[in-house]
């Protein structure tokens, strides 16, 4: 008989990204979409490798391409236990097909191993098109090593195991401890994301104490930028600089901690689903609750009802949301000037005035449910398609969270940013208007996406709320614009960002348009 | 007879404070198509589950085949199959993938897992539709598969939610037959119903469960006795009211 993890696996990659589906449907809208979805995976697979190249020149150019590989092996970690915190334990437990694996003869190892796989699988996709181009940049540049390459491709394939174990375990965690709290949802969200930073602060700290007597030349100042990055990732880099044993105990290190989080697990596997599961019990019903009012609020109510109730939706609608608000929170207790006065020229903090509103647009990218807010209807869609509504006003109500969450933050970070690097009221009205601007593009572009990009047959909601392609072409065209506009913004400010705005605003123009015209929702 | 399903003492309270099952105890053996019946949320479908060893227990033991559901739970799930009441299928495989998974998970040998497959297939008129997406299936098709791929390893004990919910006049009648079938072979039935026509003329045993204790089992006759099933559900429940 196969391996039973293997079969559980090999059924979970074949719902992934819709292959299977496209391969056996008769309808070629299907078979369209999918193809879509691969070419933009393509083009960001792409653009993400030519970035890299870039860096990697750059960085063989100073003659510190040594730490390149263990400085890609942290990179790739860190963005591995930022989404694994992020996704939190839903991956794992409290999934749709529960009922259907636990009734199979497979052991708990065999479920949870088969999950990790998968998650396993998506983040070596994720690290292969970092770690590759850089290490053969790097192996054009200064010449080919048998050791570096067998050393680069063992650190890559044991790199995901380490974070994953960590940000699921402790998410779990998290989530147990509130799932009978009322404000759950909120709460593991606040906590992910302080327990994000603290572990951010305790490498930081750790790398810094340990490196501090050898920051004198280069090279100890990239180990120690790894370090800062990723802690385990300096065990790597010990390795590629000479230190055999390292990269053994890097792998060590990495394989332990998931056979100890696959052990754990599984022995508490069927007791977290249900602590997961549970939901805090209800409030009694007075005839005070009876309420009236419009057809478009009560779809709005719905709405912020479903993002407080839905983790996924909500994972979705804070993160950026809540980086904005420590982001202002944290600004305002720094001083701008302290920033440049080390640097051997005065930087004139007016440089950067410009550059809120590009944060700002990086941040609100991230948060947006209306990107996912279709999709999660899931197969309770007909009971939304059916309501004798216009399909544009279903559509709009979706978009009104994203809109309602993005602003009073943006609004909030950007008036503290303004205030600390004391901009001009030019500067001031282009900053807050963008803000507004970019959370209404954010909003229908969210949507519209949704709309032209649903996957309902989701067996994990988080899954459609970070993974899916509108969520995913939303934060790559905020990143880029918010790049972009922080970059350019220090040549052209008010001009840059008055063009991205005129930009936002005409394509809101266009999608709203758009909306109008479709005549009903259609269940396929 | 031999018992295949032994529930002891079986207790099961939520995380949130609901008991669901308290001190239910019953014996399935082979041959028994067994019903199960009580009113929503009386704790019928978390016992079917804990059966299944879906849902961990709080105290009892639950054997099937002798074998002890906490402690042997791969050996327990391989002699029986389960189908919940509204069965969540992988709509992006094909029906006929969704078959072979099953038979891979369940080490069903590759000619008769053909020929299971062809018979039931058949019998059920879905064979032509195995090439095509789940997602594409009615609400029925997906029951009738969901049936398929229980029926695929032989189940000692098959336990099923509400089996014949979404199932047409002539798939429900060929359940029944192949319920019975598989009792003469010696298998085992226990489902739960609300249909209580059904379980009157189908089942030769049957439980009655209100807020998770049984208040009333055995043999479908000796429940019933001269009353209909009907009748004798309202009058149970109301004495223990009272």
């Amino acid at each position: 008989m196969k391996n039973k993890w293997l079969l559980l696996t090999k059924i979970q990659l074949m719902g992934l990204l819709g292959f299977n589906k496209a391969r056996h449907s008769k309808d070629a809208k299907t078979v369209r979409r999918t193809a879509g979805t691969a070419a933009i995976l393509l083009l960001v697979g792409v653009i993400i490798c030519a970035y890299v190249v870039f860096f990697a020149v750059e960085f063989c150019k100073q003659g510190i391409g040594a730490h390149l590989p263990a400085l890609l092996i942290a990179l790739t970690s860190l963005i591995t236990l930022v989404f694994s915190l992020i996704q939190g334990c839903s991956v794992l437990f409290a999934m749709k097909d529960y009922d259907h694996v636990m009734s199979l003869p497979v052991k708990r190892s065999d479920i949870l191993i088969s999950r990790l796989a998968c998650i396993y699988l998506a983040n070596i996709v994720f690290a292969l098109p970092v770690v590759i181009p850089g290490t053969i940049v790097l192996f054009v540049m200064d010449g080919f090593s048998l050791s570096v390459l067998g050393i680069t491709l063992a650190a890559t394939l044991f790199s995901p195991l380490l974070p994953m174990a960590v940000a699921i375990a402790l998410s779990t965690l998290l989530t147990a401890l509130t799932a009978r709290l009322r404000c759950k949802n909120i709460l593991q969200i606040v906590f992910s994301i302080l327990l994000f930073v603290g572990l951010m602060i305790a490498s930081f700290s750790l790398s810094f104490s340990s490196s501090s007597q050898e920051a004198i030349d280069m090279n100890a100042v990239f180990s120690m930028m790894v370090g800062n990055v990723y802690l385990p990732a300096l065990l790597v880099d010990m390795t590629l600089t000479g230190t055999v044993w390292g990269i053994f105990a890097f792998m060590g290190i990495s394989a332990a901690a998931a056979a100890l989080f696959v052990l754990i697990a599984a022995l508490c596997f069927e007791r977290v689903h249900e602590a997961l599961s549970v939901r805090a019990s209800g409030v009694k019903y007075s005839a005070q609750n009876v309420r009236g009012g419009s057809a478009f609020s009560a779809l709005v109510k719905r709405e912020f009802k479903r993002l407080f109730t839905a983790s996924g939706y909500l994972l979705n609608a804070l993160a950026g949301t809540l980086m904005l608000l420590i982001a202002a929170g944290a600004l305002l207790f720094l001083d701008p000037n302290a920033l440049f006065a080390q640097a051997e020229e005065p930087v004139p903090l007016s440089m950067f005035a410009y550059a809120g509103a590009g944060v700002a647009f990086f941040c609100i990218g991230m948060s947006n449910p209306a990107a996912s807010a279709l999709s999660l209807e899931g197969k309770s869609r007909e009971q939304l398609f059916v309501l004798p509504l216009p399909a544009k006003r279903i559509l709009l109500a979706k978009a009104v969270p994203t809109f309602v969450c993005n602003v009073p933050a943006g609004l909030l970070f950007s008036v503290v940013f303004c205030l600390k690097f004391e901009t001009d009221a030019l500067c001031w009205a282009i900053t807050l208007f963008s803000v507004v601007a970019f959370s209404l593009f954010c909003a229908l572009s969210g949507i519209f996406l949704n709309y032209k990009f649903p996957k309902y047959d989701w067996t994990n909601p988080t899954m459609v709320a970070k993974n899916s392609i509108p969520v995913m072409i939303c934060v790559f065209v905020s990143m880029a614009l918010g790049f972009g506009c922080i970059f350019l913004g220090v040549w052209k400010g008010f001009w840059v960002y008055l063009a991205a705005d005129i930009l936002c605003i005409a394509l809101s123009v266009a999608v709203w348009v758009y909306l109008s015209r479709i005549k009903t929702l259609s269940m396929e | 007879m031999k018992t295949i399903l032994q529930i002891d003492h079986l207790s099961k309270t939520y995380a949130g404070g609901k008991k669901a099952v308290d001190d239910l105890s019953l014996r399935v053996c082979e041959g028994d198509i067994y019903g199960f019946i009580g009113q929503n949320g009386a704790g019928k479908t978390t016992t079917l589950r804990a059966v299944t060893g879906i849902l961990p227990f709080d105290t009892g033991e639950i054997r099937i085949d002798g074998m002890s559901v906490k402690e042997q739970p791969v050996a327990c799930k391989a002699i029986t199959a389960y189908i919940p009441d509204n069965p969540d299928l992988y709509e992006y495989l094909t029906g006929i993938q969704y078959l072979n998974y099953i038979g891979d998970i369940f080490g069903v040998e590759k000619t008769l897992r053909r020929e299971r497959i062809e018979k039931y297939a058949e019998m059920f008129r879905i064979k032509d539709d195995l090439g095509s997406l789940i997602g594409a299936y009615s609400h029925g098709m997906k029951q009738k598969l969901a049936v398929i791929a229980a029926l695929l390893h032989a189940p000692r004990l098959m336990v099923l939610d509400e089996p014949f919910v979404g199932l047409d006049p002539e798939a429900a009648f060929k359940l029944k037959q192949v319920f019975r079938e598989m009792c003469e072979a010696g298998s085992a039935i226990f489902f739960s119903t609300h249909v209580l026509d059904v379980a009157e003329k189908l089942c030769n045993k049957i439980a009655i469960i209100k807020n998770g204790k049984l208040i009333a089992d055995g043999e479908t006759d000796a429940v019933r006795g001269d009353e209909s099933l009907e009748e004798v559900f309202m009058e149970v429940l109301e004495s223990h009211e009272k």
